[in-house]
């Protein structure tokens, strides 16, 4: 046979380390770059320099856990990255170029060597079944690209049986897996996840950020723009789901009038609305309004202190200055840690009608 | 695209492909099937990025073109037309794909056959030849013996080996180990070691028919794939990535005692006493005894027990060389190795209730089947 055949794996390249060296093409091309700025994401510049950095210098980690409030922009770093890592582009200093097939796929989510796993709803639970069935795909050489990379995302909703079953993976994946779990609360995964992984927490992207990202790629006006960035809290996700899904916006209305309502309203119209908001199916709603809520009470906190910071809820200032014309800091302060509590409180699976009568009981009342 | 294909081939093709189609497909373009023109066939292909099979089909093409159908409704429709000539028609506009058979005519949605993973193909390595029968039967020799769980995802694979012109399969999962090995015709210089999911292999052995003579199995350049090329199927599958234990270690070079008995009756003895080790962890004793006299059989004797239900006990007529032996073994995996086996003697072998036991087909050194025996706490 003349040409002969090749031999397996393993003989080359990835051996070194996780990453293959960088490629000295970098240094010989003076010429611009024609990777997508920031990984094509808005905000977390930090993150995606550090990756970058990493990966040039040939350290990076085969497994990373990004962590950060939910629509912070986790997900969409774990796919920037796994492009990073899957992009065709043939000098390393361009990737991820955005234009090639595996960029391309890697956006539609339809990159055969991207497998991402989560809990089918969101305060649901990831099963073993989905842990398994990843650890066998990362198990298989690459089908298309270099890597397999593996998204788990909002890990802190694994079963303990799941985490533990993904420990073997994670410590030793084979040399070519890169695995990248999301969570919104590091304090919820096992000592045995963090010490796998590395972990980089998002921060809040500043709002001015936000809008011009929203202006510049989604189209939103700019009013509207900096009326969601406001809003957002810093989270790019909650933002464009806000800009594109209007119901986002018109259920904060109703959630704010409904707060207004409640605080004229006595015990026995406060415990009636009690049981209406803690029927089960409506778990993500609550969820939703309490955090919306609780934007609100620190709105009302902030004006009381005179702080500069500006509220989150300009828009409704009326009713803020009614508010805060009418109770005092400890008040406000009492119904912001109320309402946490019961966040908390809904995490933890305790009754919520009998947690929402307490937080209830904390929050001051306004005359009509 | 628009194509005439004759019925017959087409649900044979679509029923060869859809082997593929994952039944919980991550991206929904995986629960399609491809159909794509190529040099006057018309081209199937399905993968769940595990394993791809690629199937052609001769056909009368009007107009080229390519277009994903989804897996279940077009088997299913292809399953129920008249055995006649089915023509094809693609709009391209609203990517569907119309189906005319007779009187019937059907339009099925399709997604864009760009969105459908590339399976790899053809490099310019001509592949190595294996006869299709000794292919199969290495398969169905081999596969059993691998591991189902993914605890070590090394052992779901089958280890390939080829170096110079023999072609080694094994397989293990902690309690058994299967080996084959077949000489080449052509051989390779230079040594080539696969782990291949047994899944995949699996598949492959169901595929294979009489009518391919020959196998070739190529590694394209990437080498994360391998290629089966069989007469009008490709079978693609990812491969495992890891080093396969040393499995040679394990094999017993010397043996106090071997056992010749005839394969049928000692698959029948397991049989009947599988019935009853079911419900002791699948656990029967085998007693073998030599001839008292040089004019007599020795003896194999299978029993099993169940508490609740009763017992089995069978005995086989066996030509026993060496000390008698009372060693437990998992049923199931005698009744696994002897269905395997088509030699009308198997040799078991074995050195004591607590040494790895050995079973092999008399007459060939091909094949070689090891055991652990189950510990019995008394």
């Amino acid at each position: 046979m003349e040409r002969g055949l090749s031999l397996p794996a393993g003989e080359e390249g990835l051996q070194g380390g996780v990453f293959p060296p960088s490629s000295a093409s970098i240094t010989m091309h003076a010429r611009t770059s024609a990777q997508l700025p920031n990984w094509g994401i808005a905000g977390h510049e930090w993150a995606v320099q550090h990756l970058q950095a990493s990966l040039s210098h040939g350290r990076g980690r085969h497994a990373y856990l990004f962590a950060g409030p939910a629509g912070i922009g986790k997900t969409t770093l774990a796919r920037a990255f796994a492009a990073r890592l899957l992009c065709e582009a043939p000098v390393e200093a361009d990737r991820p170029c955005g234009r090639c097939r595996a960029c391309q796929k890697a956006a539609a989510a339809s990159h055969p060597d991207i497998t991402q796993i989560e809990a089918e709803e969101v305060g649901g639970v990831l099963k073993i079944e989905q842990v398994r069935d990843l650890i066998h795909t990362v198990a298989l050489r690459p089908y298309e690209g270099r890597y397999r990379v593996g998204i788990l995302r909002r890990f802190h909703e694994a079963r303990p049986q799941a985490a533990d079953a993904l420990l073997k993976t994670l410590e030793e994946p084979p040399p070519y897996v890169v695995l990248l779990l999301t969570t919104e609360n590091v304090n919820r995964l096992p000592r045995t996840i963090l010490s796998r992984c590395q972990t980089l927490t998002l921060r809040p992207i500043p709002g001015a950020r936000i809008s011009a990202a929203l202006v510049e790629r989604w189209g939103a006006d700019k009013e509207q723009a900096a009326l969601l960035a406001r809003l957002s809290g810093g989270r790019m996700g909650w933002a464009v789901r806000a800009l594109t899904d209007p119901e986002t916006l018109t259920f904060r209305d109703l959630v704010l009038d409904d707060l207004a309502r409640l605080l004229g309203e006595g015990r026995v119209g406060r415990f009636q609305r009690a049981e209406t908001m803690a029927a089960p199916s409506r778990k993500d709603d609550l969820r939703e309004t309490l955090i919306l809520w609780q934007s609100f009470w620190r709105d009302a906190v902030l004006i009381l202190t005179s702080s500069p910071v500006a509220p989150v809820n300009a828009d409704r200032r009326s009713l803020l200055t009614q508010l805060t014309r009418e109770i005092t800091l400890e008040q406000a302060q009492a119904a912001l840690l109320a309402t946490r509590r019961a966040i908390q409180d809904l995490r933890e699976n305790v009754n919520m009608r009998l947690a929402l009568e307490v937080m209830f009981l904390d929050y001051p009342g306004l005359s009509g | 695209m628009k194509v005439s294909v004759l019925q017959e081939n087409l649900a044979k093709g679509v029923s060869i492909v859809g082997r593929a189609v994952p039944t919980r497909p991550t991206m929904q373009v995986l629960g399609n099937i491809l159909l794509e023109t190529e040099e006057g066939r018309l081209k199937l292909a399905a993968t769940n990025l595990e394993m791809g099979i690629t199937a052609w089909i001769g056909a009368k093409i009007e107009e080229d073109g390519a277009i994903t159908i989804p897996a279940r409704t077009f088997i299913d429709l292809v399953n129920q037309l008249s055995p006649e000539r089915v023509d094809l028609t693609l709009d391209v506009r609203n990517q569907m794909l119309k189906v005319h058979c007779g009187a019937t005519n059907s339009n099925i949605k399709g997604i864009d056959a760009n969105e459908f993973p590339l399976i790899p193909q053809a490099g310019e390595d001509p592949g190595i030849a294996v006869p299709g029968s000794v292919l199969r039967e290495m398969i169905s020799q081999t596969v059993f013996s691998a591991a189902s769980d993914d605890n070590r995802p090394i052992l779901t694979g089958v280890y390939t080996k080829i170096s110079g012109d023999t072609l080694v399969m094994a397989a293990a999962d902690g309690y058994r180990l299967s080996v084959r090995t077949t000489p080449l015709e052509v051989g390779t210089p230079r040594p080539i070691e696969l782990i291949i999911p047994a899944r995949t292999l699996t598949e492959l052995g169901r595929t294979i028919s009489d009518e391919d003579e020959e196998v070739l199995i190529s590694i394209p350049q990437g080498r994360n794939q391998v290629i089966f090329y069989l007469k009008n199927v490709d079978v693609a599958s990812t491969l495992l990535d890891g080093k396969f234990p040393d499995y040679n270690t394990i094999i017993p070079r010397s043996f106090s005692t071997s056992t010749v008995a005839y394969t049928a009756d000692l698959l029948r003895a397991c049989k009947r006493a599988d019935i009853f080790a079911r419900d002791a962890n699948n656990n029967a004793k085998v007693i073998v005894t030599p001839a008292d006299n040089p004019s007599a059989p020795g003896i194999v004797r299978l029993s099993a027990t169940s508490l609740e239900r009763g017992d089995a006990d069978a005995i086989v007529d066996a030509t026993v060389n060496g000390d008698s032996q009372e060693i437990s073994f998992n049923v199931r995996y005698l009744i696994d190795v002897l269905s395997v086996i088509r030699e009308e003697q198997v040799v078991l072998q074995s050195n004591g209730p607590t040494a790895p036991g050995v079973v092999r087909p008399v007459g060939r050194d091909d094949f070689t089947h090891v055991i652990m025996p189950m510990s019995v706490g008394r």
